[in-house]
């Protein structure tokens, strides 16, 4: 059977995937695609999967072509469970298939997979946090913003920064590097919302920020000619996912701008043990979560293996000879509430070692407030060729 | 009729016209009208992406409808537009008397009672034969749309008129 162009059946995950745009005119022009979805289901044990996530619009022949196979399952499959996964992204599936599911009954469920994304999404749709979040991007553009055209960032290139957060690197860029268009995407709608408001209140017209998910990116193939992500592939537990991702929305010989940080790594005098100790643990209950903020030194590996060519790697270190001192205050204590009101409490850690964390935090503020002290934060900028 | 003359002569947000014979020559149309229709409409929304795929979904299914139930002839005049914080669908078309009469008793229909319990009905226990108008049916049970006929401007047109609250 030649394959479907909407439909493939990945029978290691048992799942059916259907991508793109499905809009047969009528039942006949759906026999394929029921012949292959009833040989998956009658394959299948357990559960079947029917990932939608990128499945971008489906008429009603297309429907009813699903539903037949639904029904199948219903009649002659007792045994199976059905789950159908869609993504907050795509905002038709969640409405029409709920409908479908509570139609169906018991072993046919619906799951939006996107849901519960980031783990620290909590954090990030937090409007109170968004100072601390503006504080931090406005330290690392003092320095980042130097570095950008050794990256290969220039003036009149199509952008697109993904996991953009509230858009404070896509409207710098903006502002600073002339470009045709950038176009910002994130799973927080709360940051989508200021950081439209923002670039409305600083007409900055060339930029658009779009609600998305990293893994499933809706942007067409090869469009842009610099895809930045930053901060962002370290919290994610499938970072290749994201960076294929990135990768296709390239064109052939744009650039892949990554930055990254070595948490554990973030030093200063004096009081350097107890600073060291905080971030090496803290980054330890980052990991409990499945984010590796000691990702930076990974990221030539990962743009090797994902087939970039003439990868350049660099150091990004904020220190309190480089940075305002009292700004970089205010992001450490945010760091210090999170890892211990959220990170520390939830992983049942007791009020020693609470107050341990604590302890170094502090020790890294005055590192780099006090005259005599320094400190930093080490993060890493990367950036690879899509060949072409 | 004097309503629907009314507003479809009102400042049209977007409004596209063609012959009813273009149209129905190729089935790509439903899909490619609904795009530009919903693409263009979408430009200025907090989430254009969002919006716009929400909006083709809804009026592919309004026109691959009225593909199959319209006279043939005449144009078909299409118009979105912003009402009272709600996106209004417009499809201006000839019909014949019977067709006139499905429409309005889908209307009718849908407004007297559960569109939820009646597209189960027609998902579940009507062949697939008989479900060419299924479309409406599921737009208003899936995503809450509100349907309407209306006169259109001249004699024997309609105006099928839908109603959504994309913003929730």
């Amino acid at each position: 059977m030649p394959p479907h162009p909407v439909i493939t059946f990945d029978e290691h995950r048992q799942e059916l995937i259907l991508t793109g745009t499905w809009l047969p005119r009528d039942s006949a022009a759906t026999e394929s695609a029921k012949i292959l979805m009833r040989s998956a289901a009658s394959s299948v044990r357990g559960t079947l999967y029917i990932n939608c996530k990128r499945l971008l619009r489906m008429n009603s022949p297309a429907f009813s072509a699903l539903l037949d196979m639904l029904c199948w399952v219903k009649k002659n499959r007792p045994d199976l469970c059905v789950k159908i996964i869609v993504s907050s992204v795509i905002p038709w599936t969640e409405r029409r298939f709920r409908v479908l599911i509570s139609l169906l009954g018991e072993n046919f469920s619906m799951e939006q997979y996107d849901r519960q994304f980031y783990p620290g999404q909590a954090a990030v749709e937090d409007a109170s946090f968004i100072p601390v979040l503006q504080t931090q991007a406005k330290i690392i553009w003092e320095q980042e913003q130097h570095i950008l055209a050794r990256h290969g960032l220039s003036p009149q290139m199509k952008v697109a920064d993904i996991c953009c957060g509230i858009g404070s690197f896509a409207m710098q860029v903006a502002r600073h590097f002339a470009p045709k268009l950038v176009v910002g995407v994130d799973h927080s709608q709360s940051s989508l919302i200021y950081a439209r408001d923002l670039a409305k209140e600083f007409h900055l017209s060339n930029l658009e920020f779009i609600y998305g998910d990293a893994s499933n990116l809706l942007l067409a193939d090869n469009r842009f000619d610099f895809v930045s992500c930053r901060l962002a592939l370290q919290i994610f537990d499938k970072p290749e996912t994201i960076l294929r991702e990135l990768l296709r929305i390239c064109r052939p010989g744009g650039r892949i701008y990554l930055i990254n940080e070595t948490y554990s790594r973030c030093f200063g005098y004096p009081n350097a043990d107890a600073i060291a100790w905080t971030y090496r643990e803290t980054s330890g209950l980052y990991g409990a979560l499945s984010m590796d903020l000691e990702f930076g030194p990974k990221m030539r590996a990962y743009m090797t293996e994902a087939g970039l060519a003439d990868i350049y790697v660099e150091p990004l270190i904020l220190t309190s000879c480089n940075t305002n001192g009292s700004d970089f205050a205010d992001v450490i204590r945010s760091w210090e509430t999170y890892a211990i009101d959220q990170l520390a409490r939830n992983a049942g850690k007791d009020d020693a070692y609470c107050q341990r964390l604590r302890e170094g935090f502090a020790a890294h503020v005055r590192s780099v407030t006090h005259e005599k002290g320094f400190g930093g934060w080490p993060i890493w900028a990367a950036s690879g060729q899509k060949p072409g | 009729m004097t309503q629907m003359a009314d507003s479809m002569t009102m400042p049209a947000a977007i409004r596209l016209c063609c012959d009813m014979p273009g149209f129905v020559a190729d089935w790509r149309r439903c899909d490619q009208f609904s795009n530009f229709l919903a693409e263009s409409f979408s430009l200025a929304k907090a989430d254009p992406f969002a919006f716009s795929n929400m909006l083709s979904t809804i009026i592919n299914e309004v026109l691959e409808t009225i593909f199959y139930h319209n006279s043939g002839r005449g144009s078909l005049t299409l118009q979105l537009t912003e009402e009272d914080m709600a996106t209004v669908f417009r499809a201006e078309f000839a019909v014949d008397s019977a067709t006139r009469s499905m429409y309005e008793d889908i209307v009718s229909t849908l407004a007297n009672q559960d569109p939820v319990r009646l597209y189960e009905q027609l998902l579940f226990h009507v062949s697939s034969a008989d479900t060419r108008n299924i479309c409406l049916y599921e737009i208003a049970a899936d995503y809450g749309v509100r349907l309407a006929v209306e006169n259109g401007s001249q004699k024997g047109l309609i105006c099928l008129v839908v109603h959504m609250d994309l913003n929730k």
